[in-house]
């Protein structure tokens, strides 16, 4: 696949405070990619270094093969779409979405025809003459859209675009962002703090914190084989458990537990009397169903029932707490009670082991 | 060349040559001796300043002479009144037009910065119109039998009072009436529901809470009216001059220069130190101290 | 306006204070009544101000034809037209650096400079740049006149558009860069019509002030140059008269015309947010 963006140990210093820390990836034609963080992990300013309005420390951004350090922003052929939008509010729709197109020379004709091409790309044909303020948070995202998407950009960037929406509307959009990018065919670079958007809508997601990248791979990569804690405790829930490797081979990796028995699990990188930590996610282990390779037992604590499903908290033996969750799957039987010994049991297939 | 700078050169320029040196020049021009054919001779003094309170009698002798004193007494004095004057209507007034609707503040607020556009000249020439020797006040009290004759309203400090509350007010009212905006009014029925009776409440909730405008609003009228010409030469005439008339005489009808700059600097040094003050409790208030 | 009578409902009310009403009412007649006066009396046909003898136009007659008058007019126009073009983009240069600027070193030093004609007494102003201007020589009354203003009307016209500056998000003008507009263009584009209201109001309060200043061009004046409130002062000093009362209502309802359209562009302005 080609590279539309380059990114070469790239590093953002403001004084003292590090905010990327020599980063490298590269972004492919026509991919939907998320840069996913907590706040304050760099996100913004990596975009922002992409769309020319702040400058790498060191390390070099490339587009399309070229080198872009030099060129500023009304000279990069990339478009954002803001987090609040930022639409003109002196200019109406149309000559919001006009103004790029204009910028970049495009003879009047060709900008009503694209302009129109594009209010129609996101279902706004009828508003063409309002202004900003007149629109609602949804339709004001979707203007915003359609401007950054009318000039053709190389790249669209979005920086948090749903997250002055509300929550119905946001899922909406999320399907609205994910067809827009396939119709277009434009590489789109997506930041968020949200986890669960950029599960749902990414082909790849790059997790970032503290200025450095923690993982890098597809949105069931990241989920399932998580590389790091951190990872795993920021996408999604988990069960964290402190282990000891007992051995190490090519054909498995045999750890004790503090629950008192060994686990076998795929084989890893760890050596022979190493610590280090067990990831169990709450859904993947059942509860008072069949035996599976660990079976434990203990007392229900708490319970909250989310109507979809119940999460539990059940405590071990040895005082250990596990959260537990079990979707709801037939209506008059949807919970344990609390204190009822109940049997746990996972696939040691579905752990992981993390440094 | 560096953009910023170019950016802001114009107006350090104006405000450099305009502002700050004219500033240097009048400091040197207070040291100066002055010059009995009007202006100044450069040559180094302290006289302009000892003459503000001492006279020189015929053997050279320094007599203490109040009169320049009195003059900075009456102009701290009056101002001092005219923004007691001034907070005692407003905050009332300002209480008054936070209660209305919306579209009648607006009205309300358009009203009360209204005469603030119109010639400050005009709006004292209308006092004097009222107030003068056989004015519209005297005229109308005739008609109604109400007095025979009566010593002229014009020409004293409660008419200077009466035009510098007229003309200063709109400064205090905007400051309270912002800071009782800002009031949430959840606080008042708090009081009440805690067993405060109206009186309490004014005391104990509205007034400390709305103390940051009644500040802002108290140095907003106290300071212009430290400097103020107008209402001291038109509705105070000659004989009750307050500083700012007294410089102002400095240059034009006495001509001596070096005294009205050493007079210039005394206004300059009092406000100075208002302004400090102010700022010294800003902080302090900012800090939580108080 | 009346229902401070009223007592009712309102006695019940905690946040209802009886009597402030009253003084409200009693203020706004304090505030307008004078004002009132002279307009009434600027139709007073008798000689004798203070005595009413009927109905007439005479007085704003004579006022027109008083070339006095007029030439105090032409040079408030002409100082209060240059002063506020100038301070304005003065303010705008300054404003722009100060809220848009990188890297800008001491920008509160700056504002404060800006500001210095807002803090000192204007009196002091005054003879200061009167001592200037005859150290220097400079003898045109009209420049003088214009330097002066210019530099008091500075600030007045910084503030509105340094608010609407720092009240603007940066993402427009990113917008605009990021959408192929050059900085240049992003500037005539974006930025400036949007702070456009704050150059407006800027340059209203700029123009409003010079118009209406007595202290610095009182005593600045002379070399052939009087502005019109010197010259009113010139005929207060001599005694109240009719044509007088003639002149100051022309002047206030040309303020008002004046004022009362920029007030409804600032209140529609201000729903109209960023």
């Amino acid at each position: 696949m080609k590279a539309v963006i380059e990114i070469k140990n790239v590093s953002k210093n403001y004084g003292d405070y590090q905010a990327i820390n020599d980063i490298s990836f590269e972004i492919f034609d026509n991919e939907f990619f998320t840069i996913l963080g907590p706040s304050g992990c760099g996100k913004t300013t990596l975009l922002r270094m992409i769309a020319g309005f702040e400058l790498p420390t060191s390390g070099t951004i490339s587009l399309q093969g070229e080198n872009i350090q030099g060129l500023p922003a009304h000279k990069r052929r990339v478009n954002t779409v803001f987090q609040n939008y930022a639409l003109f509010p002196h200019m109406n729709l149309a000559e919001n979405i006009s103004f790029g197109l204009e910028m970049l020379g495009w003879g009047a004709e060709e900008r009503a025809e694209r302009v129109n091409e594009m209010l129609k790309l996101v279902h706004m044909e009828q508003f063409a003459k309002r202004k900003p303020v007149q629109l609602s948070g949804g339709q004001q995202q979707r203007v915003a859209l359609a401007r950054a998407l009318a000039p053709k950009p190389e790249v669209l960037l979005l920086d948090e675009p749903l997250s002055a929406l509300d929550h119905k509307l946001r899922q909406t959009m999320r399907d609205e962002l994910q067809a827009l990018q396939r119709e277009t065919g434009i590489t789109f670079i997506f930041v968020t703090h949200d986890q669960e958007e950029a599960l749902a809508m990414s082909d790849r997601i790059c997790v970032l914190a503290h200025g450095e990248i923690q993982q890098l791979s597809d949105p069931v990569e990241i989920y399932e084989h998580p590389t790091n804690r951190f990872v795993a405790d920021f996408i999604g829930e988990t069960n964290f458990l402190p282990v000891t490797v007992k051995s190490s081979s090519d054909e498995a990796l045999l750890v004790e537990t503090s629950l008192g028995i060994d686990v076998r699990l795929p084989p890893n990188r760890f050596a022979e009397g190493e610590t280090a930590t067990m990831s169990i996610r709450p859904e993947k282990i059942s509860i008072n169903s069949e035996a599976l390779d660990v079976n434990l037992a203990g007392v229900v604590t708490h319970r909250r029932y989310m109507g979809g499903y119940t999460h539990y908290t059940v405590r071990l033996e040895n005082d250990t707490e596990l959260r537990v969750s079990k979707r709801n799957k037939i209506s008059d039987d949807i919970s344990f009670p609390l204190n009822e010994t109940v049997r746990l049991s996972f696939a040691a297939k579905s752990a992981r082991v993390l440094g | 060349m560096n953009k910023n700078l170019l950016g802001l050169a114009p107006a350090y320029l104006v405000m450099l040559v305009l502002m700050i040196i004219p500033l240097l020049i009048v400091v040197d021009v207070a040291f100066m001796t002055s010059d009995p054919y009007g202006g100044f001779k450069q040559v180094f003094s302290l006289e302009s300043f000892q003459q503000i309170l001492y006279n020189v009698d015929w053997d050279d002798n320094l007599v203490l002479n109040l009169q320049y004193l009195k003059i900075i007494g009456r102009t701290l004095l009056l101002s001092a009144i005219t923004a007691l004057i001034c907070v005692c209507i407003a905050f009332p007034v300002a209480y008054y037009i936070s209660r209305q609707s919306a579209s009648r503040k607006t009205v309300l607020l358009y009203l009360v910065t209204l005469p603030f556009w119109v010639s400050m000249v005009v709006r004292v020439y209308a006092w004097v119109l009222i107030l003068s020797n056989d004015g519209v006040l005297e005229s109308g009290l005739r008609l109604f039998g109400l007095v025979d004759d009566m010593d002229s309203l014009l020409y004293n400090n409660g008419a200077m009072l009466v035009g510098m509350v007229y003309s200063y007010i709109p400064l205090m009212i905007l400051p309270i009436y912002a800071s009782i905006e800002k009031l949430d009014i959840n606080l008042i029925e708090a009081a009440n529901d805690l067993y405060s009776n109206r009186l309490k409440t004014l005391y104990r909730i509205i007034l400390p809470l709305s103390k940051p405008g009644i500040v802002a609003g108290a140095i907003l009228v106290f300071v212009p009216c430290l400097g103020t010409v107008l209402e001291p030469m038109l509705l105070g005439g000659g004989k009750t001059m307050m500083m700012g008339n007294l410089i102002q005489n400095q240059f034009t009808i006495s001509r001596n220069w070096s005294f009205g700059a050493s007079l210039a600097l005394v206004l300059l040094a009092i406000v100075l130190i208002f302004l400090m003050l102010q700022a010294l409790r800003a902080k302090r208030v900012q800090a939580g101290e108080v | 306006m009346l229902n401070f009578l009223s007592g009712g409902a309102k006695r019940h009310d905690a946040k209802h204070y009886p009597g402030f009403g009253l003084i409200g009412v009693l203020f706004f007649i304090f505030l307008y009544l004078p004002i009132l006066v002279m307009i009434a009396y600027s139709f007073n046909s008798n000689k004798i101000v203070s005595v009413w003898q009927g109905f007439s136009l005479k007085w704003y007659f004579s006022a027109l034809q008083n070339d006095g008058l007029m030439s105090a007019v032409r040079v408030s126009l002409t100082v209060a037209t240059v002063a506020t073009v100038l301070a304005t983009l003065i303010a705008i240069s300054a404003a722009l650096v100060l809220s848009r600027g990188k890297d800008v070193k001491g920008a509160k030093l700056s504002e404060t400079v800006i500001n210095l004609p807002l803090m000192l007494p204007e009196i002091v102003f005054a003879v200061a740049i009167l001592i200037l201007f005859s150290q220097l020589g400079v003898q045109n009354g009209l420049l003088k006149l214009i330097l002066a203003h210019t530099c008091f009307c500075i600030p007045f016209a910084f503030l509105p558009i340094r608010a609407r500056l720092q009240g603007m998000h940066t993402n427009f003008e990113q917008a605009a860069q990021d959408l192929y507009a050059p900085p240049w263009v992003a500037f005539k584009r974006i930025t400036l019509p949007l702070i456009m209201p704050g150059i407006f109001a800027g340059a209203m309060l700029s123009f409003v002030i010079s118009m209406d200043d007595f202290i610095t061009s009182n005593i600045v004046s002379g070399g052939g140059a009087t502005t019109l409130p010197v010259y009113i002062f010139s005929l207060v000093k001599q005694g109240v008269s009719p044509e007088l009362n003639a002149i100051s209502t022309l002047i206030i309802a040309i303020s008002l015309l004046l004022v009362t359209p920029c007030w409804l562009i600032a209140e529609r302005n201000r729903d109209a947010s960023l």
